[in-house]
This record gives structure tokens, sequence and C-alpha cells, in this order.
């Protein structure tokens, strides 16, 4: 295994937040913004991933476990979402016969 | 292996999951009976307060991630009746829509119970898993009425800028596990008092995670979504959604703000909560002035409460958590009131709610005119209800704080506010009837949820002294 | 009696829940009941009287202090002392007053009137009567709501308006004073160590308060000036009192005689009860504000007042102009001038109320306020006309009548210490006399040319005998005041040592 910096990690953690962050602000399909933000959960879970290789590095295991953990956690979680966000969508397209977000804003000020 | 004293202090949570089991069996299999769903949903909120009040409080359980002490039941017996409130007013609500289902009462049970793990938490998994077990009956609940528009469009943003919101609470959290080296607070806590200052990726990670927490608790910047969802939401489940997770929240940032110490930590923390409290309340309250729909005025109004309540939060210490907490008490009982009142007073949810629809209501339905009326009052803060208590315990707390500053925009916004709490209730009373009345329909239960929060709203405000004891004794323990 | 004081404070609060019990259609039962109420309450009110003892310093018949809140310190505690005592009876005479003028012209939403009134009354008394800051800022804040709900449910066509406009601008002052009241309580803990809320501490601890050198260095000033805000907002005092002519149009006829009766004599109290007494070094570098804007009030209460074609406007400002005389006289700072204000409180709330009532007489008979819609009706009214002269002469000050006391109390009492501001305020009482002797001249003897008048129907018995008390307290006050100056004595003696 090539050691990883787990600078480089945090780095592309950041990066790949910020991408899904602007997806779920400026896509306008539904399952383009739910994609979206199974990737900023993806890089939280990378963010853990980092620091538990960091910990692991110093010899801390039981820490690095804890990091660990959450990782699964939120997958189990993002899984749990998916299901109920594509639900949802389901429901909005039998209605709207879309799921282009723009649609469904008929609420205002 | 879980110990008895685990199980032990998990008990009310433990019982809500089990009869939201039963509900969602007897939904599936046993459809006939689903008209007494409610009754054993309420009876299992019972039996959890119930459990929460007579066991023991074991302190920390479950290898430290959870903490069942006076906060945690404080906390949890607000949120328990806040449920129960919620679901006894959801009977008529739903009956009258059609869709009289043990599943609503299912998820509002899970909704609650994410609540309360949220609430014990310690430990930065446990605070994401209670989050989202709390949201996600949220996510679907918001957008129950399948076939109204609105509440589909509720329904989504409250899903979109809800896994937006925990997304930067998992992305802060990891930040914080690489500050801590653990995901347990305590831990978080000790260092960073022993680091004595704030670093960068301390600051970032806090800013997320509690970014993340300000969504729940729809304050300035994310407060976007709130309007629209209360609007568009079923009434019973904007009344939970007013109360609940804001408590859950809540309680998560004051243990992390207390626990460190933040106030006199670092400078920026005072301006940053100063911004987000002040600019909600201003913002919260000069925009519900315009509104029409009394429900999206409610969000407004609910943006800029939490507003006063971060100056609390801000504050920290025995007093500001004290005074938060008697906030939170005081804010559900207001509220629900008033969607109680407002869930009995609507003709149709494919309508908006108008405030002018009230128009002549006071004399032709006393009793809920007169419940709204209290919580529309207690809302601005007048004496003798409880919203003055616990608006008067957190301006205390800012004044005590050398923040005589806060405590006086505070009391500009409560002034703001009294001009839309007003306008509910001059159309209640002083205007005429229109010429076509509104068929409101009648409703016991509806009717029966408001006039308890009303009299609550009544008598916490006038005897507030047991609350008081009861939230202070809860505050200690946020240090210890 | 033991709690008496309790009694009156709440007893109408208890009365009002009985009268909310009761159906809404039986309308003779819920003003009957109202009426026995409060000439309970005023019967109560004598035996307080009664126990007085005017040769005690300080508070009487103390009731308390029961801890209400106790990790704050904030009691349940009442006490009388013979400024508040005097105040108490003119609250307690003119709610019968009141009940009685609105017997016939309140007739939609009778129960929601009544229990309002009742509950208005608790909270009048109370704030009169109350030795804990938190509690009388409470009292203080329960007064708007049924106020609000008076105004605004039974009142004229700008209502609304005029009820909101009401409760913002109180809100106003009330809120800072709260700030005020926190911050108060805090440096009270400062140097002592305890919380309390109690008025006995605080006027120990709140002269300790330090005075700077500019407003904003100054924690005296700035407590001072928010109680002085919230209290100028209510008496009303320039420039702070243009919600004070819409309250007045708008309200029913007892709103107004309640408002102007009671209500604005708050402002007043508040300002002998906490910025004199708590706030002795604040005070001193105020009073020649103090003095101008009184004199302002005065002057311009009564300009505008002359030129008003509305009479309850013309009252409403004439309002303005006499509580500019109470000020006065408190801003003098003698025992004369302070007994004189006081004195005039009294009188301003029986003179002004009747007024109003009087007011209102002719309003139910014809709907119309305007002078210019009468006029030479003392023939058809003669009863009518001589109770509203006798009235228009206690206002103006005629010797022999109450006003006369009060005003010469006032401007003797000051003459030594502000000259000037005497003779700008006994100008005052002259213009006094021009904008109300024209509009009796205007209203009674001037040619009768509307029609309409000539069928006026004069005063009839039971609206006699609801000005009645006004006018035997007139008389009483004007020829012997020494019965009402002289409980009084004691309490201001004290007041002004400080």
């Amino acid at each position: 295994m090539i050691p990883i910096p787990h600078t480089w990690v945090l780095l592309l953690s950041a990066v790949l937040f910020m991408i899904g962050s602007m997806g779920v602000l400026l896509r306008r399909n539904g399952i383009a913004i739910f994609l979206s933000l199974e990737i900023m959960l993806n890089s939280a879970n990378l963010v853990f991933a980092a620091f538990a290789l960091k910990l692991a590095h110093e010899g801390q295991m039981a820490a690095a476990a804890a990091g660990q953990l959450f990782v699964f956690f939120i997958i189990a979680v993002a899984a749990a979402e998916a299901a109920v966000g594509l639900a949802l969508f389901i429901a909005i397209h039998r209605l709207k016969e879309s799921i282009d977000v723009d649609r469904l804003n008929i609420l205002r000020w | 292996m879980p110990t008895h004293s685990d199980l032990v202090a998990l008990a009310p949570e433990l019982i809500l999951i089990l009869a939201a089991g039963v509900l969602l069996l007897v939904e599936a299999f046993l459809p006939r009976i689903r008209h007494a769903a409610s009754g054993l949903a309420l009876v299992s909120v019972a039996g959890a307060a119930w459990a929460r009040l007579a066991l023991p409080l074991p302190g920390a359980v479950w290898s430290g991630m959870l903490r069942v002490d006076r906060v945690t039941a404080f906390v949890d017996l607000y949120i328990l009746v806040a449920l129960f409130l919620s679901i006894w007013m959801a009977v008529g609500f739903l009956r009258r829509n059609g869709l009289d289902r043990a599943e609503f009462h299912a998820l509002l049970l899970l909704a609650a119970t994410g609540a309360m793990v949220m609430a014990a938490s310690v430990n930065l998994l446990t605070i994401f898993l209670g989050l989202e077990l709390l949201s996600m009956p949220l996510y679907v609940l918001n957008a129950y009425l399948r076939r109204v528009d609105v509440s589909l469009e509720a329904g989504l943003k409250y899903f979109v800028v809800g896994a937006f919101a925990s997304g930067f609470l998992a992305y802060g959290a990891a930040l914080l596990y690489g500050v801590a080296g653990s995901t347990d607070l305590a831990t978080l806590a000790q260092s960073v008092v022993q680091e004595g200052r704030m670093t960068p990726l301390l600051a970032v990670g806090l800013a997320m995670f509690s970014g993340g927490l300000l969504f729940k608790l729809a304050l300035f910047p994310f407060h976007g979504w709130a309007p629209d969802v209360y609007q568009g939401s079923p009434t019973p489940v904007t009344a939970f959604l007013s109360a609940v997770p804001k408590g859950a929240a809540l309680v998560v940032l004051l243990r992390l703000v207390i626990s460190m110490d933040l106030l006199h930590l670092t400078n920026r923390w005072l301006w940053a909560g100063a911004l987000v409290a002040v600019a909600s309340q201003f913002l919260g309250n000069i925009v519900a002035i315009v509104q029409r729909d009394i429900k999206r005025m409610l969000g407004y109004s609910g943006i800029a409460h939490m507003g006063y309540a971060m100056v609390g939060v801000i504050v920290g210490g025995t007093e500001g958590a004290g005074a938060v907490l008697v906030y939170l008490a005081a804010y559900t009982f207001m509220n629900m009131g008033a969607f109680a009142v407002i869930a009995l007073l609507s003709e149709s949810e494919r309508e908006p709610h108008l405030i002018g629809d009230l128009a002549g209501q006071g004399w032709r339905r006393p009793i809920p005119a007169l419940a709204l009326t209290v919580c529309m009052f207690s809302l601005a803060g007048i004496p003798p209800f409880v919203g003055f208590t616990g608006k008067f315990l957190v301006f205390k707390s800012a004044v005590d704080a050398g923040l005589v500053w806060l405590a006086v925009v505070g009391v500009l916004n409560s002034l703001i506010s009294a001009f839309y709490y007003l306008r509910v209730v001059y159309t209640l009373y002083m205007r005429p009837l229109p010429r076509r009345e509104p068929a409101f329909p009648a409703g016991f239960s509806i009717g029966a949820a408001a006039a308890t929060a009303a009299v609550a709203v009544v008598l916490a405000g006038i005897f507030p002294a047991p609350l008081i004891r009861a939230a202070e004794a809860a505050a200690q323990l946020f240090l210890g | 009696m033991e709690h008496l004081l309790t009694y009156v404070t709440f007893g109408p609060t208890a009365a009002a829940l009985v009268l909310a019990l009761l159906p809404e259609r039986w309308e003779r039962l819920h003003r009957w009941l109202a009426l026995a109420v409060s000439l309970g309450l005023f019967a109560l009110s004598l035996l307080i009287w009664k126990g007085f003892d005017p040769d005690i310093t300080g508070f009487q018949m103390v009731d308390g202090p029961l801890a209400w809140i106790p990790q704050l310190g904030i009691s349940y505690h009442l006490g009388v002392d013979g400024i508040s005592l005097l105040l108490v009876l003119l609250t307690t005479l003119l709610i019968p007053v009141v009940i009685l003028a609105s017997w016939t012209s309140i007739t939609e939403h009778v129960k929601g009137f009544h229990v309002s009134l009742l509950f208005l009354t608790t909270g009048m008394i109370g704030a009169f009567l109350a030795l804990d800051i938190f509690l009388f800022y409470v009292f203080w804040e329960v007064m708007l709501i049924p106020m609000y709900f008076i105004i605004g449910v039974w009142g004229g066509a700008r209502r609304i308006y005029a009820a909101v406009k009401f409760f913002i601008y109180t809100m106003v002052g009330s809120l800072l004073m709260l700030v005020a009241i926190l911050y108060l309580a805090w440096f009270h803990h400062q140097l002592t160590g305890a919380w309390s809320f109690a008025y006995t501490d605080m006027l120990k601890t709140a002269p300790q308060l330090a005075m700077g050198t500019g407003l904003l260095s100054s924690p005296q000033l700035l407590v001072f000036a928010a109680f002085f805000l919230a209290f100028a907002i209510k008496v009303p005092m320039f420039p702070f009192h243009t919600w004070l002519p819409d309250a007045h149009v708008e309200a029913p006829t007892g709103g107004s005689i309640i408002l102007a009766g009671v209500l604005l004599k708050l402002g007043t109290y508040g300002f002998l009860r906490f910025n004199r007494a708590l706030f002795p070094a604040a005070w001193e570098a105020a009073v020649p504000l103090i003095l101008v804007l009184a004199v302002v009030g005065i002057l311009y209460g009564a300009w505008v007042a002359m030129v008003q074609p509305d009479m309850k406007k013309l009252v409403a400002y004439s309002s303005v102009s006499h509580l500019g005389f109470v000020m006065l006289g408190l801003a003098g700072g003698t025992l004369a001038s302070t007994q004189g204000a006081v004195l005039q409180m009294v009188n301003h709330g029986l003179s002004t109320g009747a007024l109003f009532l009087l007011v209102g007489v002719i309003y139910e008979r014809r709907h119309t306020r305007l002078i210019a819609d009468y006029g030479g009706i003392a023939g058809v009214v003669p009863v009518y006309t001589g109770i509203f002269l006798f009235v228009t002469l206690s206002s103006i000050g005629l010797p022999g009548l109450n006003g006369f006391v009060g005003e010469f109390l006032i401007l003797a009492g000051t003459w030594a210490g502000h000259p000037l501001f005497v003779v700008l305020g006994a100008l005052g009482v002259i213009f006094g006399a021009v904008y109300m002797l024209w509009m009796v001249q205007r209203v009674f003897w001037n040619p009768l040319v509307h029609e309409e008048n000539r069928s006026l129907k004069d005063i009839n018995l039971r609206e006699v005998l609801a000005v009645l008390p006004l006018l035997v307290f007139i008389v009483w006050i004007g020829v012997h005041p020494t019965t009402f100056l002289s409980p009084m004595e004691a309490a201001v003696r004290l007041l002004l040592a400080r």
C-alpha cells in the first residue's frame, strides 16, 4: 500500500464537498440534486477516513476505529436518505409530471 | 453488551420505538383498527413521559455516548409534550383530510425518538444518528398530503435543505474528529480547552457542524426554507416541526458551547453568534409583518424566536442555558397552541391559511380564538404569559453577562413583532365577519389540544417558578 | 382586614372570570354585576382609606413579600402610601362611573367590555400598589391588553389604527424600561451579592448607580432615561403625545374616561415613584429638561386645543396641557409643588373624566362630536348645560373648585426655584380658560342653527348618577383640600428628602 499523506485526502474531500454543494444549489433536476447530496456525504466520509488514517499512523487504533465506524454509519444513513428522497421524487413526479425543482417553486414571499 | 442501566436510560425511546413498530404493523395488517392508532400513540407518549420521570437518571450510559441526566430529562419531557400535542391535534385533522392512517403517528413517534436521542447525545456519532432519525420521518411527513402541491413542495424543500444540512453536519463532525481524535464531546472540549485558542481546523469544524444545526433551527443564514415549509406542510406536522427539532438542536449546541466555554475562548464567537441572533430576529420580525398567510407568518416568527433563544446560547453558562431551556418550553406551548387553533380554523389544506379568513371569529368561536389570542400575546412577550418569562430570562442573561446591547436589540425586536401578532388579534375581534362565512369544521381533539396549550401558557406565565427551578437544576449539569 | 390590598387588586380579576363564564346574551346581568363589583371595590378602597395612618412614613398594609420566583428574588409584594392611596381611590371611583356611562352606549359584546374593564382595573390598581419592580412591570404591561381591546373593539371608525398605535407607543417605552429593570437588578446583585427586585431594596441601591459625565457614560442617566421614556409616553409629555388624540377620539366614552382618568396618571406616578425616588442625582440633572417639556406641553396642548373642531380631541389636548402642569409641579421639587402635582393628578382624573363623560352624553344623542354641529343648546338641555359649565369651571381652575387648589400649589411651589416657568405655566391657565369657555360658548350659547338640536333630550338620571360622584369630589377637594393633602404629606416628604 502506498502511504497517502492524509492532507491530500483532506484536500480531495474539500473539493468534493464544494462540488456537491454547488450541485445542490445550482442543478435543477431532482436526481442530479440528489447525486450532489450523496457526493457531499461521501466527502465527509473521506475526511473521517483521512483522520482515521492519521490516527492509525500515530498508533491510536481505538480512535481510528471510531472514525471508520462513523463512515459506515454515514453510508447507512445515506442509503436511507436515498430511499426516502426518491420516494418523495416519485410522489412529486406523479403530481407534476416532472422533477424539475424550479417548476415546483410555487411558494414565494 | 448493553447494561441494565443503559436500557433503563433509554426506556422512553424504546417505548416509542415499540409503539411505532406496532403501529406500522397495524397499518399493514389490521387496517380496520387504524382509527385506534392515535389512542395507542398517545398512550405510548404518556408512558414514555412517565418512564422518564419515574425511572432513575443514570448519567453516562451506552459507553459514554449518551448522557441521561436532568438536562436530557427536561428536554425529553418537552419533546414528549410537543409530540403529545401534535398527535392530539392531528386526530381531527387527518380524519378531515381522509388520511387517518397509523403510519402518520408511527412516523411522528420515530421522529421524536430521534430528537430524544439527539438531546441525550454527547458523542458526534449519536448526534448525527439522532438528527437523521429525527429528519427522515419529517421529510415524509411534510409531504404527507400527497395530492396537495404545496405540501409536496414543503417536503421537497425540507428534504433538500435537510440533507444539505446533514452533509454540513457530517463534514463538520469529521473535522472535529480530526481536532479531538475522538468523536466524544467531552474529549473534544478537553482538547480545545487545553489548546486555549481557536485553531483554523476547529473553527471550520465548529462552523460547519453548527451550520448543520442552524439549518434545523432555521436561523440566519440558513432560514430560507422555514416559511415555505411551514406554509405547505400539514398543520400538525408544522406544529411538531416548529418545536421538536429546535429543542434537540439547541441542546446539542448548548452542550458544545458551554463545554468549550466559547464566549471566553474567542471574541469571534460573540460576533458570529450575535450576527446570527440579531439578523434572525430582524429578518424574521420584519418580513413577518407583510405576510398574509398565518402559517408563513409563524414560520418567520419562529426564525425570530430562535434568534432570541440564540442570545441565551451566546451568553452560555448556567444562566444562559437555563434561560434557553425555559425559552424552549415556553416557545413549545405558545406555538403548539397557535398551530392547533390554525388547524381548527382552516377550511381546506389546498388554500392558503389567510389571516383575513379569521375575521370576526373571535366572537363566533370564542374559545379557540381566545387560545390563539393568548398564544399571540405570549409570542409577543407580553406578561403575564410564559413568552414573557422566556424573553425576560434570556434578556436578563444577556444583561448579566455585560451584553446589554443584545438585550436592547432583543426588546426592540419584540416591539417590531408586536405588529404582526396584534394583527391576528385585531382580525379576530375587531374586524367584521366576511359576507361568506368560512365553513370551519368542528373538532374536539384539536380544540382540546389548543386549550391545553393555552392554559399552560397562562399558568406557566403566572407561576413560572417550577419551570425555572427545573431548568436551572438542569442547566447546572451542562458544566458538570 | 388582612390582605386587603390583594382583595382590591385581584377582586376585579375574580369577578372578570365569573363574568366570562356567564352566557353572552345575559347582558343586563353583566352590567349590573359589573356595577355591583365595582361599587364593592370602591367600598373596599374606602376601607383602605379608613385604615390608613397618615403619620406613618413608608408603606402600609403591606401584603407579602411572598416569594414568587425565588431564584431571581422576585416576590409578590403590595403596599400603599399616601400617594398611591389617592390614586387607588381615584381608580375605584371611576370604574362605576365608566360602567354607568357605558350603560346604553356599549351594545355589542357587552360581556367582553366588562371583562376587559375588570382586568384593566386589576392592572391599574396593581401597578399603583406594587412594591416589587418586576411585579410593577407585569401590571404595567398587563394593562395594555384590555385597553387595546376596549379601544379596538368598541371604538369608532379608525379604532384599529388607534388601538395599535396606543399599544405600540406604550410598548416602546416599556420595553426599554424592562432592560433598565434588568440592569438595576444586576447592579443590585453586584453590590449586595443577592438577587432582588424589591422596591425597598432598590431604594437603597439604585441611587448608587454611577453618574458619569455624558449620557452614554453614565449608567444612572441611562437607566433614568429608559424609565423616563416609558413614563413620558404614558403621561403623555410632548413630544411623545401623538398617540393620545387618536386613542381618545376613537375610544368609546367609557374607555376615554378611564384612559384620561387613570391610565395617564400611571405615567406621572411612575415619574414620582421611580425616576424621582430611585435616581435623585439623575433627576437633579434632568429637572431643566422636564421643566421645558412640561411648559411646552402646557402651552402646546392649549394652543392645539384651541383650534380643534372635535370636542373630544379638544379635551384630549387639554389633557396634554393639564398633565404638563403636573410635570411642572413634580419638577418644581418643593413640598407644595409636589403635593399640588399629586392632587392635580386626582383633579384631572375627576374633571377630565367628567368632561369625557359629558361629551359622550351628547354624542350618544347626536352621534357627532363636532362643535360646529351644535350651538345654542343651552335652552334645550338646561341641566346638562349646568353640569357641563360646572365641570368646565373646575377644569380651568376656578377658585373654590378642585382645579384651583392643584394649580395654585404647583405654581406657588415652583415659583421660588423657577419663576420663568411659573409665568409660562400661568399663561397656560389663561389659555385653558380661553379654549374651554370658547367651546362652551359655541356649543351652548351661539344661535341654534341645527334643527336636530331642538329635540335633544336632556341628561337623564343614569347619566347624572354617573357624573355625580365626580362633581361631589370636585367640590370637596376645592373647599376642603386638606382631607386629601394630609394623607400624602408624609409620603411626599419622604420622597423629597432623597
